[in-house]
């Protein structure tokens, strides 16, 4: 295990390097174990486990990154060595960079289960059988994943300040198949046995039951009612095209220029927090600096960018502590979304449909294809249903919709109560709570 | 020297303790096992707007191993090659296969192979992390200054990546293959502005580096400071452009472009794990199901696509899966049928076929999964200028800028950086914001003329995402532009 007293042992003195002006370590260490099964049997079967030290140094305003997944202290040392060279070289520099300092922030202890760090495969196969059988008796099938384990983040400065955080987490994804027909749950949290393994099979199962008879519609102009996976994956998109600092500077961001003029319905408010206990609680960013709170878009209006201590410079901001990690040039990003809450409980939406297209979750959108009006395209799968009066009528066949997400959140009619906490820690990090939207006049287009 | 020799003594210990974990794994009474120990080197350096954006050096070093027990995969890694910890991972992994194996119904088909000892190294002239940085980085700045001399350029970037990956391979059949693969490979971009009209032109791919097997002479043949004034003009020129038309018309694809539509339609739905559900719950399936072997009309008769995995240059090149498995070259759709599968020793059986080697891994904490090798769209017989010549109407689009398709493969949209107007077999104006879209089968079918070798290309993609922990792989297709028929294409709504 590693603890701080280790980080304060092995890397700190590596930190405080007379080579540099300043130098700044990140350790990121992720234990994984994870069962992956298709079609009822388990297929890939994996403990992982693998850190990365990250060395930043800085020497007249220039920084020079190294790293290594090895602890040796003879390994550590190298990756200092070529960071320091590559620091030392000889560039003309325009903008002047720095290494900020930072404050510890309080670590969060509950976060941390040891039952679900550490569960083993046995465990994890017992609970696969139940949702198998529960399949069996009615003809459906399971893909999907159920992984545990542990994640550590830590910062250490040269002035000694260190940042450590540790906690555990568990996911389940569950795709229920059966003759043509295919429905979708997820769910992750800190501990295993709040994942509520039950009701995401019988989600799971129910969505792929109702979708044995399918019609197919005509593109055109839909009411939607996008449920949680689908809105996160919408606002994973703004993230990326739009929320962080390097898109506004670059221009391309749907915030350039915009700040406080309403660029969604009023009903949208979206931030990011790092303490927010509705998602992955991440206390510091890639620097050590506090992930504070920033609203994106408050109450339909464009908000602030997210930013760490260079592009706040270049923007001539304050750092708000979303410095993505050392050697990614894609610039601040949040981890930690949340879309607030509406009025409107879930089974209100769906009964307040005349018509409308239920969509779980979509499939490779792509938002590259006008960044200022956010225009997305992507496909609906595991779980596109037809409601009429209220009542799922038939599942349709999947479609793929073109539409710019900023023009659709005018357009919304209802934001639920309920909100569910979006994570696949199998894919990345960060993680969005978000509830269920219904929008009017989605725009599909094949 | 004394550096050269250390990494020596280094890598000769690593190799005795890979053998003696599999000495010990064949004691423990599985029915296969391997070992991959796997240390990937990447160098990577951008400039941005005349300023370092990132100078990063990173090394990553470990072993996986993988176990067959009563019929059910296990596996297990690591980073520290300590005796206690590799003992705890080799029972961890053992562990893993029988609890598999207690609750699958059904029991692994993996039949045996020859142990194969062999050294293999990709062919390069020169050693790219030997080149001083301090050229890597003239080449790039000198880059962003030529993009950056009209103010209408709101940004310009410019990126070298390159890898060095040693692999050494064991298994429980006696095999030991030791491979080593050099890649470079760059990109530029730059990107124009007024107002909330942005438009970018890249160089030679978009999105990210362009990489071959190669050392630093292919960074040279790429000559950024040769094609930076033609990709900033056209920048400049998109934003005059009109938006291109809404029409169903004849479409030619540059290379690049052909190159993610092989990947997406082809290389994808031609993977036997994601035909046979493996891979439902991330990347999706295949509209490619079994009854569609030799009988599926893929494509016309010009339609030619390959899966060479001995392809000089391609990314997707080796001598030896990460199965032991010697590599191949494959036609997967022979004058436009549909003809063989992507496959693994495990998923051939399926077809009762010998695994045709493509199962890879991106390092050493993954498991092995079939991944496109280089997937290619075989050249055709006229020249692009004569295709071109024989297009009385339609678009001529190139670079690709954005990418969707649905989860079987069938459904898909993409767009490209600029499309210029072909009118009585000459390229006129060009249009900014193009999108086609189709349907996979469609499309294909409708190809109407494949370039020739002349305008023939590898490509290289470094970031092919697949797997639960995903995993990104490098991906290789060789390809010339080809004429498509009757495809609507238009403007983004």
């Amino acid at each position: 295990m590693i603890t701080a007293e280790w980080l304060k042992e092995k890397l700190l003195p590596l930190a405080r390097t007379k080579e540099a002006d300043k130098a700044a370590i990140v350790f990121m260490r992720t234990c994984l174990q994870v069962s992956r099964f298709a079609n009822s049997l388990i297929h890939q079967h994996m403990q992982d486990e693998d850190q990365t030290v990250y060395f930043r140094v800085l020497k007249d305003g220039r920084i020079g990154i190294a790293s290594t997944n090895s602890i040796d202290e003879h390994n550590l040392k190298e990756a200092l060595k070529r960071a320091l060279a590559l620091a030392h070289l000889r560039l003309q520099v325009k903008e002047k960079k720095d290494i900020p300092f930072f404050k510890p922030v309080k670590a969060a202890a509950h976060l941390y289960s040891e039952e679900t760090a550490s569960l083993p495969a046995q465990k994890r196969a017992g609970i696969l059988q139940r949702v198998f059988s529960g399949g069996q008796e009615l003809g459906v099938k399971f893909s999907g994943n159920l992984y545990n384990g542990e994640s550590t983040l830590a910062v250490i400065s040269s002035e000694g300040k260190i940042n450590h955080h540790r906690y555990s987490l568990a996911g389940m994804k569950l795709i229920a198949t059966g003759a043509g027909s295919s429905g979708y749950a997820a769910q992750a949290n800190h501990d295993i046995h709040k994942l509520g393994i039950e009701n995401l099979a019988d989600t799971a199962m129910k969505k792929c039951l109702h979708g044995l008879k399918t019609e197919t519609l005509k593109p055109d102009k839909y009411d939607v009612i996008l449920e949680p996976a689908a809105v996160a994956e919408l606002i994973q998109w703004l993230n990326y095209i739009g929320f962080g600092a390097k898109s506004v500077l670059e221009e391309t961001s749907f915030l350039w220029k915009k700040a406080g003029r309403s660029i969604t319905g009023e009903e949208v408010s979206i931030y990011d927090s790092g303490l927010d206990p509705d998602t992955f609680i991440l206390p510091f960013d890639f620097e050590g600096l506090s992930r504070k709170k920033v609203y994106l878009i408050r109450k339909g209006a464009a908000g602030e960018p997210l930013t760490d201590s260079h592009y706040a410079r270049l923007l001539k901001l304050k750092p708000n502590g979303h410095a993505s990690f050392p050697d990614d040039t894609g610039g601040p990003v949040g981890y930690n979304l949340v879309m607030e809450q509406g009025k409107a409980s879930y089974d209100k939406i769906v009964a307040s449909a005349k018509r409308a297209i239920l969509v779980s979750r979509f499939h490779y959108i792509n938002g590259f294809l006008d960044t200022h009006r956010a225009l997305m395209t992507g496909m609906t799968r595991d779980g596109t249903f037809l409601i009429e009066n209220g009542i799922p009528k038939s599942a349709l066949t999947n479609m793929r919709f073109t539409e710019s997400v900023l023009e659709a959140f005018k357009r919304i009619k209802y934001v639920s109560r309920e909100r569910q906490t979006v994570a696949d820690h199998l894919e990345g990090l960060g993680s969005a709570c978000v509830p269920t939207l219904y929008i009017r006049d989605f725009n599909f287009t094949s | 020297m004394h550096r050269k020799f250390s990494f020596a003594i280094v890598n000769l210990m690593r190799k005795a303790i890979i053998r003696s974990m599999m000495h010990k794994l064949k004691g423990k009474g599985v029915d296969y096992a391997d070992i991959r120990w796997v240390k990937k080197q990447h160098e990577s350096l951008s400039v941005f707007n005349y300023d370092v954006e990132n100078i990063s050096s990173h090394i990553d070093e470990g072993y996986g191993i993988r176990v067959l027990c009563d019929g059910a995969w296990g596996f297990s890694c690591g980073s520290i090659f300590e005796e206690g910890l590799i003992e705890k991972n080799i029972a961890l992994a053992i562990e893993i296969a029988r609890v598999s194996s207690f609750i699958n119904k059904e029991k692994v088909a993996f039949p045996a192979y020859p142990a194969v000892h062999a050294t293999y190294s990709s062919a390069y002239q020169i050693n790219p992390f030997e080149v001083a940085l301090d050229t890597k980085l003239h080449y790039l700045f000198y880059t962003n200054e030529l993009l950056l001399k009209e103010p209408k350029i709101k940004f310009a970037q410019s990126t070298l990546d390159f890898y060095h990956t040693t692999k050494f391979f064991v298994n429980s059949e006696g095999s030991q293959i030791e491979q080593s693969f050099i890649e470079s490979g760059g990109y530029f971009e730059a990107v124009a502005g007024e107002g909330s009209n942005v438009q970018k032109r890249s160089y030679p791919i978009s999105h990210h580096s362009q990489i071959r097997q190669a050392g630093y002479e292919y960074i040279r043949e790429l000559d950024f400071p040769h094609h930076a004034g033609r990709v900033r003009d056209e920048a400049l020129m998109l934003l005059d452009a009109p938006d291109c038309p809404d029409k169903e018309t004849t479409i030619i694809l540059d290379g690049y472009q052909m190159a993610l539509q092989v990947h997406e339609s082809c290389g994808h739905p031609a993977e036997l794990d994601r035909v046979l559900g493996s891979e439902i719950s991330y990347a999706g399936g295949s509209f490619l199901t079994l009854d569609k072997l030799s009988k599926f009309r893929y494509g016309s008769r010009q339609v030619n696509i390959t899966a060479d995995a001995n392809l000089s240059g391609g990314v997707g090149s080796f001598a030896y899966d990460d199965e032991g498995v010697a590599a191949q070259r494959i036609g997967l759709v022979r004058q436009g049928l549909f003809d063989d599968y992507l496959s693994s020793r495990e998923t051939a059986t399926t077809l009762k076929r010998a695994s045709n080697a493509t199962m890879r891994a991106e390092s050493w904490n993954c498991i092995p999964l079939i991944r496109m090798t280089n997937i290619n769209l075989e050249p055709g017989k006229e020249s692009l200028e004569e295709i071109v010549a024989d297009t009385k109407d339609g678009l001529y689009l190139c670079t690709n800028k954005s990418w969707s398709i649905d989860d079987l493969r069938l459904n898909f949209q993409f767009g490209t950086e600029i499309a210029w107007q072909i009118k009585n077999g000459k390229l006129k104006q060009a249009y900014k914001n193009p999108v086609y879209y189709s349907n996979t089968p469609y499309f294909w079918g409708n190809c109407s003329a494949v370039a020739n070798k002349d305008s023939w290309y590898v490509w290289g993609i470094p970031s092919c995402g697949k797997g639960e922990p995903s995993q990104s792989m490098h991906v290789g297709h060789a390809t010339s532009p080809a004429r498509f028929e009757k495809i609507k294409a238009g403007v983004r709504r």
